[in-house]
């Protein structure tokens, strides 16, 4: 059977039980259930333009005019969706014993000098919105470039109207850093 | 061996991390080194104690329901005072019975005051990014870094590239200085 609405709302917060999370993921999807989970999205927004795919917990791919940017359910846009939106936020990053220690007290604090923790903030609503682990110096990892038409056209069988060129767009925008830095 | 022959506990976790107690178990010399440490020798009857942390968390800890913090504390998986200060809930414990209650109104005041500091401590990407790439232009970092970048770059021209382009450095920068 399929799962209804207020299955779906459960298992989007996270209260369903998991032997049923199991009973869903192990049958086959219903062709409607991405357009079903989208409105249950959108309802819970406080603006009207469309929700293309969402990306995590609090952020989404959105239709706005000609544009397809990311925009955080506070409303907080990042932009093209092309670019890594991480370039766009703002950032607490942890690379000193002493905010390790804030988390990781004691014995549990990783080494500072090989690896460093960088929370990516929403600049308005300030709720976390992705924490990288990595490296120092590691660049900052563009987690999702999804190819919006090809799954519109392809797997949901219901092409987006208008379509934009597929392409990583972080490189321009950090090319135009690099030539205002250096 | 003799902790097994009479049956008293084994050192097989850390407690609170601030404060651990499975050296107080072993006898002998200890050694506590803060991280990870590099390659050292064992000598024949030397007992090695290794308490990692597990995987990381999802999503924003100033969301986790407080139903699940109290789980965590009566379990042991977190502390009251790391509940306080990531998770922003303010939570104590009953003298009578031990059970652990969360103060909803304190919690929510406490979890707007975190997003108000996030706000006012966090910075824009563009601005910590140009602060780290003169440190790594500068080459300001560990050797066993800079070995490890030396190596991913040598083996992958494609990682090199892309590691040069991120961070705006000249085509001929390398991490270690030939």
């Amino acid at each position: 059977m399929a799962p209804g609405n207020d299955d779906l709302v459960a298992l989007i917060d996270g209260r369903l039980p998991a032997n049923e999370v199991k009973d869903i993921v192990s049958r086959p999807k219903e062709q409607d259930r991405f357009q079903r989970v989208l409105e249950i999205l959108q309802a819970r927004t406080g603006w009207t333009d469309r929700i293309l795919m969402p990306l995590s917990e609090h952020l989404y791919i959105v239709q706005k005019g000609a544009e397809r940017i990311v925009r955080c359910d506070c409303g907080h846009e990042f932009g093209d969706y092309r670019c890594n939106w991480k370039l766009r936020a703002h950032v607490l990053v942890r690379d000193d014993l002493e905010s390790l220690e804030q988390i990781y007290p004691g014995l549990s604090a990783p080494n500072p000098e090989l690896g460093e923790l960088r929370e990516f903030i929403c600049p308005d609503c300030a709720t976390l919105l992705k924490v990288e682990s990595v490296p120092r110096g590691y660049p900052v990892i563009f987690d999702a470039l999804p190819d919006l038409d090809g799954f519109y056209r392809e797997w949901l069988g219901t092409p987006l109207p208008d379509s934009g060129e597929f392409r990583d767009l972080t490189p321009e925008v950090l090319g135009d850093w690099g030539r205002t830095t250096a | 061996m003799e902790l097994i022959a009479e049956g008293k506990p084994l050192p097989a976790q850390l407690g609170h991390p601030a404060h651990p107690d499975f050296a107080s178990m072993l006898k002998g010399d200890i050694w506590l080194p803060h991280h990870v440490p590099e390659p050292f020798e064992l000598q024949t009857g030397d007992v090695v104690v290794d308490a990692n942390g597990a995987a990381g968390g999802y999503g924003d800890p100033l969301e986790r329901e407080p139903g699940r913090i109290l789980r965590d504390l009566e379990d042991g998986s977190t502390t009251v005072d790391i509940a306080e200060r990531i998770h922003g809930a303010v939570c104590h414990q009953r003298e009578d019975d031990g059970c652990w209650e969360i103060d909803a109104a304190a919690t929510s005041a406490l979890r707007e005051q975190h997003r108000k500091d996030r706000k006012a401590r966090a910075v824009p990407v563009h601005d910590w990014w140009q602060g780290a790439r003169q440190r790594l232009a500068r080459r300001e970092f560990h050797p066993l870094i800079a070995e490890m970048y030396g190596s991913s770059m040598a083996m992958s021209p494609a990682f090199a590239d892309e590691f040069r382009a991120f961070w705006a450095l000249p085509a001929t920068w390398t991490p270690e200085v030939k």
